[in-house]
């Protein structure tokens, strides 16, 4: 018996090695030779680890405005280099400043998350390389001062501000209820929701949940004793869907909204059945498989599915932008990183997801904010929350 | 299958390995002292030159060599190097490392962010703090053994995270960022002459720490390393070494032989634990931010892998098991999805290969062919691996 394990063991053993050595030549990514007629674009984030379910869309769709764009014949061609950094800053720095030194990057599409950003981006300001993120939305980020960074994802304290609008001026609302999960996503999110249906007129009444329970009643009894209007919940899905269950089951009608931290098919599923139907859940980014918002997002969708045989996900269309930025950057003439970011300060051009624009803090003008309603298992796009109407 | 597994080659290769690791051994314990010193010398004169250029496109073709060298390289084996003094030395299972690495991290967050101390002052009281925490962690624990201990050190390595999650003073689950990087000792600079630059380190300033270049990092990284063998070295042929060796091959009979055994387990603790520490700080000041995630339990389970894989209780075993573990996933970047899985092929293999470590210490090896498992007090009770005798037929 042993032998034959010791066999399989060899075989093993050898094809490892031989993947090594196959590994060893290939990757490289070609370096332009002849004189600056490609500039390389780096894309960092989390690709082969447990988040990379929202990481990949805006890899394919980035690579998918870049395939277009050298399909044009351009003088300037661009390639597209893939970090893997597993969403672990540890792995991410040194990938970045290999990026920076060896690779020689004009610009990068990331880092995907707010963690690792906290760590890449003071090496990316010192290297002075720009940076788009398609999907890192803390708040504190930009307020580090950094020239070169940017994002095309409206940050928490917008979202925030853009439901609360929603629920005042398009569900009128007049009495709402605000619920959180006390947690650094959840907590500030829902105070900022709450100030703005405040400044609109609207009565609340708040009241924290704890992630660990799962009886909800005391929630329940003060929601009801409030008879709102609508119940807002700042908190991931997981908790979501067992509010909508405990809050119906208690004879609670008010609508209930939530945001991206419960867009997820998770919240429909916990809630059971249909009984989350109706649920309008909000997030800065765009996500819109049917090619409703527009002309250009059903371009984009359409050619993304041919492509990659696959709906446009989360954070796809951003990731789509934070490519078409570097573009622009590129066909306008800026090869070095240096110029490019100069160009990105006054760039500003219509994208899929919103106009590209940025403050000179580096965040983006924009702060569209879509909302989706719960149907079944799907939550398709109501609209942009400025101008949505709910059904 | 009746098979004699001494025409095995696989086997066969495993033997010549083992006698060859063996005969190095022999010659190495009696080498002269000038010798040794030479080859210590040679060793840091390698260690020096091992951010070069050229090194670095063969060993890390995907990412940045020197700051790969500091962290996680030299960050694992630093963590190795405390880990072997608890498991390897005292044969205590520690499942909950990671805690140390992070009360280091966060003692150089908290000092560096919020009182503005220097990285030096920071090393020495997170040093401070993780030993004393190690101590407040051992001194209800250890009177436990075996499994019992490694689910209690498990638990540790949670709360501590968990804890960090929860406390808005460090940031919750944000963690901590502004954390600033060690003061430049000196402007010096390289000389940018034909040798140098050959070696890509022409112009290179080895201590000034800013965020670009890995370099100075790695050499404050290497002193450390060094300070902690010869530290650790000196410890281990002295009276605690082998209080810690009579503890781990059977803690009853060291009690009753007069050996104060929970003193001495408690110091080994303290001791791995403030080793943590140091590496939690230099790692906080070269990474800017750090966040709670940043210390996972995976973590203390890939730095255990390391010793074990390694040689538990051989410094030189332990140093190769850690490079290996930290270095054969950046290696390999270019199997993308496959990264992980060939990772966790080569350290199936390996163990398979050598059962004892790569580079096992002699008396572990000893403890497991009496069947122990080398692992001292853990209660993992191994059979013995059968050495069968070329031309008798095995079951």
């Amino acid at each position: 018996m042993r032998s034959k394990i010791m066999k399989l063991a060899g075989v093993v053993a050898v094809s490892a090695t031989l993947a090594l050595g196959a590994s060893a030549c290939g990757g490289k990514s070609d370096s332009g030779g002849g004189g600056g007629d490609t500039v390389t674009i780096g894309f960092m984030g989390d690709l082969t680890g447990e988040n990379s379910g929202i990481v990949i869309p805006p890899k394919q769709a980035a690579q998918l405005a870049i395939d277009e764009y050298n399909a044009t014949n351009p003088k300037v061609k661009i390639t597209l280099k893939t970090y893997d950094s597993q969403g672990k800053g540890e792995q991410a720095v040194p990938l970045a400043k290999q990026a920076i030194t060896k690779d020689k990057i004009a610009g990068l599409i990331g880092p995907a998350f707010s963690g690792e950003s906290a760590q890449v981006d003071p090496v990316l300001e010192e290297g002075k390389v720009p940076s788009i993120s398609a999907s890192a939305t803390n708040a504190a980020l930009a307020t580090h001062g950094w020239k070169y960074w940017h994002r095309l994802i409206a940050n928490d304290n917008v979202q925030g501000a853009g439901i609360g609008g929603f629920i005042a001026t398009q569900l009128k609302a007049k009495k709402v209820f605000i619920i959180h999960d006390s947690s650094e996503y959840g907590k500030p999110f829902a105070e900022t929701v709450k100030s703005t249906v405040e400044k609109a007129g609207a009565k609340t009444s708040e009241d924290a949940i704890d992630v660990q329970a799962s009886d909800y009643s005391s929630t329940v009894n003060k929601v009801k004793a409030f008879a709102p209007d609508a119940i807002f919940f700042g908190g991931y899905y997981a908790q979501g869907g067992k509010l909508i269950k405990q809050l119906r089951e208690g004879g609670v009608k008010a609508r209930f909204l939530s945001g991206d931290g419960s867009l997820d098919k998770g919240l429909a599923a916990g809630a059971g059945g249909t009984t989350a139907d109706g649920s309008i859940i909000g997030c800065p980014c765009l996500i819109d498989p049917n090619g409703t918002a527009g002309p250009a997002s059903k371009k984009f969708a359409t050619d993304y599915k041919a492509k990659f045989g696959a709906d446009t996900a989360i954070y796809s269309a951003e990731g789509y932008d934070a490519a078409t930025a570097f573009i622009a950057a590129v066909k306008a003439g800026n090869t070095t990183a240096e110029k490019i970011n100069t160009y990105l300060s006054t760039i500003d051009i219509p994208g899929v997801s919103k106009q590209i624009k940025f403050s000179p803090a580096g965040e983006p003008t924009a702060t569209d904010v879509y909302v989706y309603q719960v149907k079944g298992d799907q939550l398709p796009l109501l609209g942009n929350s400025k101008n949505a109407t709910v059904k | 299958m009746n098979d004699s597994s001494g025409g095995n080659p696989l086997n066969r290769v495993r033997d010549a390995y083992s006698s060859a690791s063996d005969s190095v051994r022999d010659r190495w314990s009696d080498a002269p002292g000038w010798a040794r010193w030479l080859v210590y010398l040679i060793l840091i004169v390698v260690a020096l030159v091992l951010p070069a250029d050229g090194i670095g496109s063969f060993m890390s073709p995907y990412t940045d060599w020197p700051t790969l060298l500091f962290f996680p390289i030299g960050g694992y084996i630093l963590l190795a190097i405390g880990l072997n003094v608890v498991v390897g030395q005292a044969g205590l299972l520690d499942l909950g490392y990671v805690a140390f690495f992070a009360i280091g991290g966060y003692t150089m967050a908290v000092f560096g962010v919020k009182f503005g101390w220097s990285f030096w002052e920071i090393l020495f009281v997170g040093v401070i703090l993780s030993a004393l925490s190690g101590i407040i962690l051992g001194a209800p624990t250890l009177r436990l053994r075996g499994d019992y201990l490694a689910i209690v050190t498990l638990g540790f390595g949670e709360i501590v995270r968990i804890t960090a999650n929860n406390t808005d003073y460090i940031g919750g689950p944000n963690g901590m960022g502004g954390i600033p990087h060690p003061p430049t000792l000196t402007e010096w600079t390289i000389p940018d002459n034909g040798f140098f630059d050959a070696l890509g380190f022409g112009g290179v300033q080895p201590f000034k720490y800013g965020a670009l270049d890995g370099k100075p990092y790695y050499y404050l990284m290497l002193v450390l390393i060094v300070v902690g063998i010869i530290f650790v070295k000196r410890l281990e042929n002295s009276r605690v070494g082998r209080a810690w060796a009579s503890i781990r091959e059977d803690e009853d009979a060291a009690e009753l032989m007069g050996v104060p055994t929970f003193k001495f387990k408690l110091a080994a603790f303290a001791i791995g634990a403030a080793i943590g520490g140091a590496t939690g700080v230099m790692y906080g000041s070269q990474a800017v931010s750090i966040i709670p995630t940043n210390f996972p339990f995976i973590l203390s389970a890939t730095i255990l892998a390391a010793v074990v894989l390694g040689g538990s209780g051989n410094l030189p075993g332990v140093i190769l098991g850690a490079f290996l573990v930290a270095w054969i996933p950046e290696r390999i970047r270019g199997l993308q999805e496959y990264r992980i899985l060939v990772f966790g092929g080569v350290l199936v293999l390996l163990m398979v290969f050598r059962p004892e470590g790569l580079l096992p210490s002699r008396r572990r090896k000893a403890e497991l062919a009496e069947g122990t498992g080398g692992m001292g007090t853990m209660g993992a009770e191994v059979a013995a691996p059968t050495t069968v005798v070329a031309g008798e037929v095995s079951e």
